[in-house]
């Protein structure tokens, strides 16, 4: 209480940056741990880590098929959560009525919120049987299944997010839009979205982050087997696993080089998230740049 | 004046907490002593049978506690060698290599018998799919046969449904049909899961412990003879195999008191009831 106020404007400062700083630290000691622990895998087995050939008895430790199957089931999941996402939040913050939107908005937020082992379960219940029927696919466990869950549980991030930035969006830009003679739909198209590109740019990382990131939902439907479709074109119809599945299914069997080779897999997706993070940044200045400059 | 009474109140009570909680702490300490604890951990094929025996142990002995967890039978073997468990449940035999880590420790406990059921869906057994030989098991796993006709079976591609890496279910099957490797189309976690799989699908073949034969997937003949009790205790059914319940070293004690009754009578008629076969 007697502390002069800039003693104690001093202290807070210091106490918000030590709050900062752990933070940083906890993000350097896991990049740190990840990369120690990867490095016998990738050190031992060289470019082999990125083969298929994935047999535990042998001591071959290639996660190829699991990248393979991040990555299909990661685009799969986007090509269903982008288009979407985006036409759910056009709709949302520049058509819909205000009474709809107020009871839409909270809804679409409460998705997010279930816990994706109910969205696995629902995946394993209805999903795959429902595929497994009207496809006659080989079990309805499949990349398709595991991107149709993905796709609906980045929706609601992809929604309520681009939602926002349209909403953010100042009003005068689409009055003055509308009063030069251009149509609803000219505005949302040349005003609206670009003005909000680096928001709703930024819902979709989230979104395949967390696609990428996703485990147990996932892991519950995609049959967890380490192998690439034959032939490819069967991709969305066969089995197959991710990283995270991958992870989950072996770390509590896993020894020696095993473990490393699942780190390396740890890694491997941390890498995968930051480049898309970083290219989405790059994207999005890009864009920013033009629009202002326009 | 108010304040301070109040704050002298707080004060006592502050005392008065710090001794029960004290006194609680105290308690339980003792009553811990006289309890002898017993942790099984390993095979989710035991699994069952650890429990209910553990459940009926208990009740019986008040003075000797059995905590029983799962974990696969590759987790109970590290356990029991490491010391995190008094008793390591195994659905297979120790293997040479975990020998060679841990050391030549492990007692043998021998607690049931158990045959490992080759189970399709309904659809397939009723076309007739209702013999197969451990050659074309084989065939089928590998993937050189992936499709039902080649076995005489209806125009259907194979669901192959495996179990997870340590799974000792999964270690007795591989041995006795000779895979090293398998090209199946997914890897389960736990036998309900194969069943489920199988059960769900119209096109499915998997392998689950013998209590999980049902009406909805039924099991096939291995080179013509059915899985049982019978054709498993007197060795003709080939893909059997005994569970295991290992201690590092010689039981004795509440271990062994345990042990004792799991493989007695009463320990045995659970055995049974759990759908495997009594080795009595």
């Amino acid at each position: 209480m007697l502390l002069p106020r800039s003693l104690k404007e001093e202290l807070i400062k210091y106490l918000f940056f030590s709050v900062a700083a752990v933070s940083i630290f906890i993000i350097f000691f896991i990049f740190f741990f990840l990369f120690q622990e990867a490095f016998p895998a990738f050190q031992e087995m060289g470019w082999d880590i990125f083969s298929t050939n994935w047999n535990v008895s042998e001591g071959q430790y290639g996660i190829g098929a699991a990248i393979f199957g991040t990555i299909i089931v990661t685009i799969g999941a986007m090509l269903i959560a982008i288009p979407l996402g985006i036409l759910g939040a056009i709709f949302l913050s520049e058509l819909a009525p205000y009474r709809l939107r107020v009871i839409l908005k909270p809804i679409i937020e409460l998705l997010a919120g279930v816990p994706s082992i109910v969205y696995g379960f629902i995946g394993v219940v209805l999903i795959v049987r429902y595929l497994q029927v009207s496809f006659d696919m080989l079990s309805g466990y499949s990349f398709l299944a595991g991107s149709l869950i993905l796709g609906v549980m980045a929706l609601p991030i992809i929604i309520s997010m681009s939602d926002d930035a349209m909403k953010a969006v100042p009003r005068s830009y689409k009055e003055a839009s509308l009063a030069l003679g251009a149509t609803k739909w000219e505005t949302i198209k040349k005003v609206t979205m670009p003005s909000s590109i680096s928001g709703i740019s930024a819902a979709v990382v989230l979104g395949i982050g967390r696609a990428v990131g996703e485990t147990m939902a996932v892991s519950l439907v995609l049959g967890n087997v380490m192998k690439i479709p034959i032939p490819p074109w069967d991709m969305f119809e066969s089995t197959g696993t991710t990283l995270t599945s991958l992870i989950v299914r072996d770390m509590g069997e896993a020894t020696g080089l095993q473990v490393n080779a699942l780190f390396a897999g740890a890694t491997i997706l941390f890498v995968i998230v930051a480049i898309m993070s970083i290219s989405s940044n790059i994207l999005r200045e890009r864009v920013e740049k033009k629009f202002k400059g326009g | 004046m108010n304040g301070i009474k109040n704050k002298k109140f707080g004060k006592t009570s502050v005392l008065l907490i710090v001794g029960i909680a004290l006194g609680a702490v105290f308690l339980t300490g003792c009553t811990e002593q006289e309890t002898t604890t017993i942790t099984i951990k390993g095979s989710s094929t035991v699994l069952p049978v650890a429990e209910t025996c553990a459940e009926e142990f208990n009740k019986l002995h008040s003075d000797i506690k059995v905590t029983v967890a799962g974990g696969g039978s590759s987790l109970g073997i590290k356990s029991v060698a490491n010391g995190e468990a008094d008793i390591g449940s195994a659905s297979r035999e120790v293997k040479q290599s975990e020998i060679d880590q841990y050391g030549d420790i492990f007692i043998d406990h021998v607690i049931a018998l158990d045959g490992v059921a080759v189970i399709v869906s309904k659809t397939i057994y009723n076309a007739g799919i209702t013999d197969i030989t451990l050659d074309q098991l084989k065939g089928i796993y590998n993937g050189s046969i992936s499709k039902w006709p080649t076995l005489g079976g209806p125009e259907e591609a194979t669901f192959v449904d495996e179990r997870e890496e340590g799974s000792g279910t999964r270690d007795t099957f591989m041995e006795i049909v000779d895979l090293e490797e398998t090209n199946a189309d997914k890897a389960n976690s736990a036998n309900s899961e194969v069943k489920q799989a199988v059960a769900g699908s119209n096109k499915a073949i998997g392998y689950v412990g013998l209590g999980y034969v049902s009406d909805q997937t039924p099991a096939l003949k291995i080179n013509g003879v059915k899985p049982s009790a019978a054709t498993i205790k007197d060795g003709s059914y080939p893909i059997s195999r005994s569970l295991h319940m290992y201690t590092k070293g010689e039981a004795t004690g509440a271990v062994k008191e345990f042990l004792d009754f799991v493989m007695g009578s009463e320990g045995q008629a659970f055995v049974e009831e759990e759908g495997f076969i009594s080795i009595l």
